[in-house]
């Protein structure tokens, strides 16, 4: 008789608890969707309790998880920072779920293990498992965890439960923009973009005579910026200029913000277009890609000057949508000027909203905008009123000095980030420039290795990498707000039930 | 099973689930050689799981059933067929079955029951707000619309609660009514009509009918002792306003009555005096018609006149004084002329006032303001009369009239000693006088003295005319009474004046 929503809210730990249990039965369950590569490749059969095990009993301990906080409450609620703590809870539950297959199936160490889980959620791309004697059905695990890492595995959540709520995580995830007025709708919108795209891409390849197994592997890959390849050398090793340009245009598609693609595929070219973060992006992308060229040819290692734009301009792609394919045999017998705009480009990454990760495009836009408008109040007239804006879908949005103050904030956590993870790189032994650019490359989720990271790794360097490719992808803040949310909800539990 | 189809496609899409998880948990049992326990295991926490999630005991037992059907046929000896060999795993299927129906057999009940206790939780917490909302009610209607108003949000159909007799063509209301059972949908008598007839029963019988619309259908049966609560403290809080205001009415009454007595009282002291006064001098003419001399004859017939002039002035202000108590009719008023009620007053008064003066300010302007002419001359003779009476001889006073703002204030002020500061504001009191208490228990009274009924009258016509009176001492050394009466609409003016004529 009385409408549910008129009952006391549930919230704090339990609501906390509730959500992440419901994601897990949502991650156990497509723990189990690798099984259904043993339709075709039957000998695996042997691995498959290492992905039944641990995918049923996340579902089971989420369901009871579920059960015992939030089931059968019409009004649970989820306060300030409690879809933090929830995107934190789901993560780490979702990496070692997916870290389990490895480790039961006796294919990595526990270390690496979660190391090839972490990578394949944030789309990085770093691998430590041999692709040439793997068995299939990792394959697709890693390729699978690519594609639910790359648009969140809470997108598909708020696909499947009709919840107001699953947008509050969705934007604690670190997406903010809206595609359209409903939450439900907006992921559906992307989703379906998303999908639309890989599948496109797969036909693409296998028009390009790629293999299907392959073609579906990279093209999942493609689009969502990771970089797992299911072949030893990356894309270098297909020798197809048309697979390139397959990849590159599919990198691009990943990299862009997901409103842009909406518009486009809606027709509404001009409000896509007019989208300042989009030409400094492609501005970027093609004075290294020019740059790339010269040094290349400077330097004696490419054999004409169309070979040196070809390499220079899929690498710049690849690198700066952060997604990691290789067509060049080694990042260390580069050019030392290469290797530092690649860094450079790592560091900056693609656009806001999309797979890619980095500080995003946006970010470094708002920074650099940001320097000369102080220079032009610190120097310019006195009495001068100027506003800053900036140029997203076609509208001239202006750029609040709260904003701007975060911005200019995350880009120092960023930064320091960096450099202690460079730092504990450069204990390993390694050099300093390769430091740099392997923790650049797990920082910014891009996937390049130059040699640091390798299956014989000690485990303190793979734990940075792990904490690098962590903080980069959930975009810092959310972890350490998450976590402190999470132990304080713990803490005011028990002081509840004392 | 029943539901709509989108009920019965989301149930089959869990048991599917269910089921296709099952099989792959035994799956993974058999290729690490698991006993078939581990997995019968796993198929009851399945089995829990979907009586739980679909809400019902047959799909759950529908799952189980699958289950063993798969299991035997993909995972026992022999394989792919539906045969058992190996009696450990006929034991097994055998208590998997048995456990499986006492599972759900329980999981269903408890679902229901904890299904009841929210329920129930629930319909307690209205019943508290609805209470709250009665006691808060300040009359039987309002009551009954709130509690309708209530029933009708929480059942989601119309209803209505009257109060006494219901109307002549309503003939299962009438005798819900009337017999005070309950008529109407789903009841025994009346069957057939589209609403269901409850009555509000008290100790003293019917209060009303409730009447609730069931052309969609019979209220069930949780919500039926819902409304029989609500029905009851509704009857409740109807009695209770009923009372209330029979209460009220009693009261009034008492004070009438109360009123009645002190009037009787007072005036019964007054009347004798002056009546002895007449009867003492017309007796005495009477005997001694030729004894008596012209000059004591015409003084005696002098007494006898102004006494009876003095009774009936006394009569006349009681049976103003009751008419002003029980008026309900409203005042008659009419515009009347200012000058002329104050100079009309003046002169009835001019007569008695011996050696007081008496001057009169008039209004500049001719004006005219509704009031009922004859009680305000009759208010104005009254405070002249309180003057003349309480004031010392030789005294000065002064009746006048001028408009302030929208109203029209009139004045009698003497210079003649004044009131008690303290007694300003009771003499307008009923039954105050100066020399006597309200009670009436002095012992002198002579011809001067009032009843003290005057000043009284004059409030209560001043106020029946929606106006204002009150006294105040002023600086020439004496009291000024004075009243305001509304203009009502804008007085006219007419620009040339009749000439006054004293009468």
């Amino acid at each position: 008789m009385l409408r549910a929503s008129e009952e006391k809210p549930v919230t704090g730990i339990r609501a906390i608890c509730g959500y992440i249990g419901i994601v897990c039965m949502l991650i156990g369950l497509l723990a189990l969707v690798p099984l259904l590569s043993l339709l075709r490749y039957a000998w695996e059969s042997v691995f498959a309790p290492a992905f039944i095990f641990p995918g049923i009993a996340c579902m089971i301990v989420g369901y009871t998880l579920y059960f015992v906080t939030i089931r059968g409450c019409g009004n649970v609620e989820l306060r300030r920072r409690d879809g933090a703590a929830v995107v934190f809870g789901t993560w780490v539950c979702a990496i070692i779920v997916y870290a389990l297959p490895f480790v039961l199936g006796k294919q990595l160490t526990v270390s690496q293990a979660v190391f090839e889980a972490t990578s394949g959620l944030t789309t990085t791309g770093l691998s430590i498992v041999d692709v040439t004697s793997c068995p299939n059905i990792y394959l697709v695990h890693r390729t699978l965890m690519h594609y639910f890492g790359g648009i969140g595995l809470l997108l598909v959540l708020t696909c499947i439960v009709n919840d107001t709520q699953g947008l509050s995580i969705y934007h604690a995830e670190g997406h903010t923009d809206r595609l359209l007025p409903s939450s439900l709708k907006t992921a559906r919108a992307v989703l379906v973009i998303y999908t639309a795209a890989i599948l496109g891409g797969i036909v693409a390849y296998r028009a390009c005579s790629m293999p299907l197994f392959d073609a579906f592997a990279t093209s999942v890959s493609a689009v969502s910026t990771g970089g797992f390849v299911v072949d030893a050398d990356s894309i270098g090793g297909y020798h197809s200029a048309a697979i390139e340009i397959v990849s590159i245009v599919l990198m691009l598609v990943g990299a862009t913000n997901f409103l842009q693609n909406f518009l486009i595929v809606h027709g509404r070219f001009s409000e896509a277009l007019h989208h300042e973060e989009s030409r400094a992006w492609f501005l970027t992308i093609a004075a290294v890609s020019l740059i790339g060229s010269f040094v290349l040819v400077a330097a004696g290692s490419a054999s004409s000057w169309g070979d040196a734009l070809r390499t220079s301009l899929f690498q710049a792609v690849s690198i700066i949508t952060t997604t990691g394919f290789q067509t060049i045999p080694s990042f260390a017998a580069l050019p030392s000027t290469l290797v530092f705009l690649f860094v450079l480009l790592m560091l900056v990454g693609s656009e806001a909203g999309s797979t890619a990760g980095g500080m995003k495009m946006y970010r470094v836009l708002v920074m650099s905008k940001s320097l000369v408008w102080m220079m032009k109040s610190e120097f310019g007239h006195r009495r001068g009123v100027r506003t800053c804006k900036i140029v997203r879908f076609g509208k001239k949005l202006e750029c609040s000095r709260e904003e701007r103050r975060d911005v200019a904030v995350f880009c120092g956590l960023y930064a320091s980030a960096f450099i202690v993870g460079s730092f504990i790189f450069t204990l390993s032994g390694c050099s300093f420039g390769d430091a740099v650019f392997e923790f650049a490359s797990c920082l910014g989720n891009v996937g390049v290795s130059i040699g640091v990271i390798t299956p014989d790794s000690p485990d303190f360097v793979l734990w940075t990498g792990i904490a690098g490719m962590f903080l980069g992808r959930l975009e810092i803040v959310p972890v350490f707000m998450g976590a402190k949310r999470l132990l304080d909800a713990t803490r005011e539990w028990r002081n509840l039930e004392r | 099973m029943n539901g709509s189809p989108k009920t019965i496609l989301k149930r089959a899409a869990i048991v599917s689930l269910l089921f296709c998880l099952g099989m792959i948990v035994a799956y993974g049992f058999w290729l690490v050689g698991l006993k078939a326990e581990s997995d019968f295991m796993v198929f009851v926490l399945a089995v829990t799981i979907a009586i739980l999630e679909t809400g019902s005991g047959g799909w759950g037992v529908l799952l189980g059933v699958l289950y063993i059907l798969a299991y035997d046929y993909f995972f026992t000896m022999p394989y792919h067929q539906l045969r058992i060999f190996n009696l450990n795993d006929w034991v097994a299927c055998a208590v998997f079955i048995v456990v499986a129906v006492i599972l759900n057999t329980l999981t269903a009940r408890l679902q229901r029951q904890v299904g009841i206790a929210e329920r129930d939780a629930r319909v307690l917490g209205r019943l508290n707000k609805m209470s709250t909302g009665l006691i808060n009610s300040t009359s039987a209607e309002g009551a009954c619309r709130y509690s309708a108003n209530e029933l009708s949000r929480i059942l989601d159909r119309p209803v209505s609660i009257t109060l006494g007799e219901p109307a002549e063509d309503n003939e299962a209301a009438r005798a819900c009514y009337h017999d005070g059972y309950a008529t109407g949908s789903g009841e025994s008598i009346y069957a057939l009509e589209r609403n269901k007839y409850l009555p509000l029963n008290s100790k003293q019988g019917t209060l009303g009918v409730v009447a609730i619309d069931c052309v969609s259908g019979d209220i069930d049966h949780a919500s039926k002792s819902f409304v029989n609560s609500v029905i009851t403290q509704t009857s409740i809080a109807v009695e209770r306003n009923n009372l209330e205001k029979e209460s009220v009415r009693q009261e009034v009454e008492m004070k009438h009555e109360r009123f009645k007595t002190t009037l009787l009282r007072s005036i019964s002291h007054d009347l004798r005096t002056p009546l002895t006064g007449i009867a003492g001098s017309a007796e005495y003419l009477r005997e001694n018609a030729e004894t008596t001399d012209a000059a004591t004859r015409d003084k005696l017939l002098a007494d006898i006149v102004e006494d009876s002039e003095w009774l009936t002035d006394m009569v006349n202000s009681l049976l103003d004084m009751t008419r002003m108590q029980d008026s309900g009719a409203p005042l008659e008023k009419e515009p009347e002329v200012v000058d002329d009620v104050i100079a009309d007053a003046v002169s009835r008064v001019a007569r008695r006032s011996g050696t007081h003066e008496i001057s009169v300010h008039a209004p500049q302007k001719v004006t005219l303001i509704p009031m009922n002419g004859q009680l305000i001359r009759q208010t104005l003779i009254n405070l002249i009369d309180n003057a003349l009476k309480h004031t010392r001889p030789g005294a000065h006073i002064d009746v006048g009239a001028e408009q302030q703002g929208d109203e029209m204030v009139f004045f009698v002020s003497d210079n003649g000693g004044g009131i008690d500061p303290a007694k300003l504001d009771r003499v307008f009191d009923l039954f105050y006088t100066q020399d006597r208490t309200p009670a009436g228990d002095g012992l002198t009274s002579g011809r001067q003295s009032s009843i003290g009924l005057g000043l009284s009258i004059c409030r209560s016509i001043v106020e029946a005319h929606g106006g204002w009176i009150r006294a105040e001492n002023n600086d020439q050394g004496g009291t000024t009474f004075s009243f305001g009466l509304p203009m009502g609409q804008k007085p006219e003016e007419t620009a040339d004046a009749p000439a006054r004529k004293e009468e």
